[in-house]
């Protein structure tokens, strides 16, 4: 091992680069969140039912499994690569895709008999009705 | 002006700061790129085409202009806000909206009149075909 000449600056010079490969890895990296498939989702409520939407383009009924346990809405499926087409050759690829689950914890009991989804233009919507005992009411003083 | 005794590491909290901002600029910021629609697109050729592959979940085909102009392709259209819809509570909005538009200079080779669209669950295709002289040809060649 051969001597180095302390310089006191050393540190601060390494510290550029971890950044750089900080960025780097955030952005570019194989494991990196910007290049997996995270759905988008918006929740709405209103007095009487949440309602769900959820970005998936490209997507159709049967790539997507929506399922509630213990008050947990569970949404999950896969979007499949444009890569597998090996007869192709791509410019560009900026759709990200692969499997995907998002949870959501519903703060109220709901009516699980009569919640409904529809996938439409590659938005998935989900209505879930709220139960009786978790509308808004309004109580009259005596 | 008082004055102000020097402290050495004052210029790297003055970095750690900035660098505070940028990220939270960059996430938060209400002008941040993250936070305005812009469509993911896949661009794709074949042998006798090019196809290209727009995510505008939502939209429909009348939210979406395409055009061409000096070999330049355009896609141009607005993703409408859920916020506007008052007496609505929102409990997360992730999606994005806004107006977008992204150009793509199209190759020299291609047939501009015969270009194709097609709307299906929020993938837009275009379809570019490419003239008959750019198509992959193949020439057999005899040995004597």
């Amino acid at each position: 091992m051969s001597l180095v000449r302390w310089n006191s600056r050393n540190d601060l010079a390494n510290a550029t680069g971890d950044f750089d490969d900080l960025l780097k890895n955030f952005w570019y990296s194989e494991d990196s969140f910007m290049s997996k498939f995270n759905p988008s989702v918006d929740i709405e409520e209103n007095d009487d039912a949440f309602h769900f939407h959820a970005e998936l383009p490209g997507l159709e009924k049967d790539n997507v499994k929506i399922s509630l346990k213990d008050n947990i809405l569970t949404i999950r499926g896969e979007k499949e690569s444009r890569k597998k087409n090996e007869k192709s050759n791509f410019h560009r690829i900026e759709t990200t895709s692969g499997k995907f689950q998002r949870c959501f914890k519903l703060p109220y009991n709901v009516k699980q008999e009569s919640i409904k989804a529809e996938f439409k233009n590659g938005v998935l919507n989900i209505s879930i009705p709220k139960a009786e005992e978790a509308k808004p009411r309004e109580i009259s003083i005596v | 002006m008082s004055l102000i005794r020097w402290n050495p590491t004052r210029n790297l909290r003055v970095f750690n700061d900035e660098i505070d901002n940028y990220l939270n600029d960059f996430w938060n910021g209400e002008d941040s790129y993250l936070s305005k629609f812009t469509p993911n697109v896949d661009i794709e050729e074949l042998d006798d085409e090019f196809q290209f592959h727009a995510e505008l979940p939502g939209l429909e085909k009348k939210d979406v202009i395409i055009t061409v102009k000096e070999n330049v392709l355009t896609i141009s259209g607005e993703k409408q806000s859920k916020k506007e819809e008052k007496n609505k509570n929102y409990h997360r909005i992730e999606s994005s909206f806004g107006k977008f538009q992204r150009s793509f200079r199209l190759p020299q080779n291609v047939d501009q009149n015969a270009i194709k669209a097609e709307f299906k669950n929020g993938i837009l295709d275009v379809i570019i075909p490419k003239t008959e002289t750019a198509k992959p040809k193949e020439i057999e060649i005899k040995v004597n």
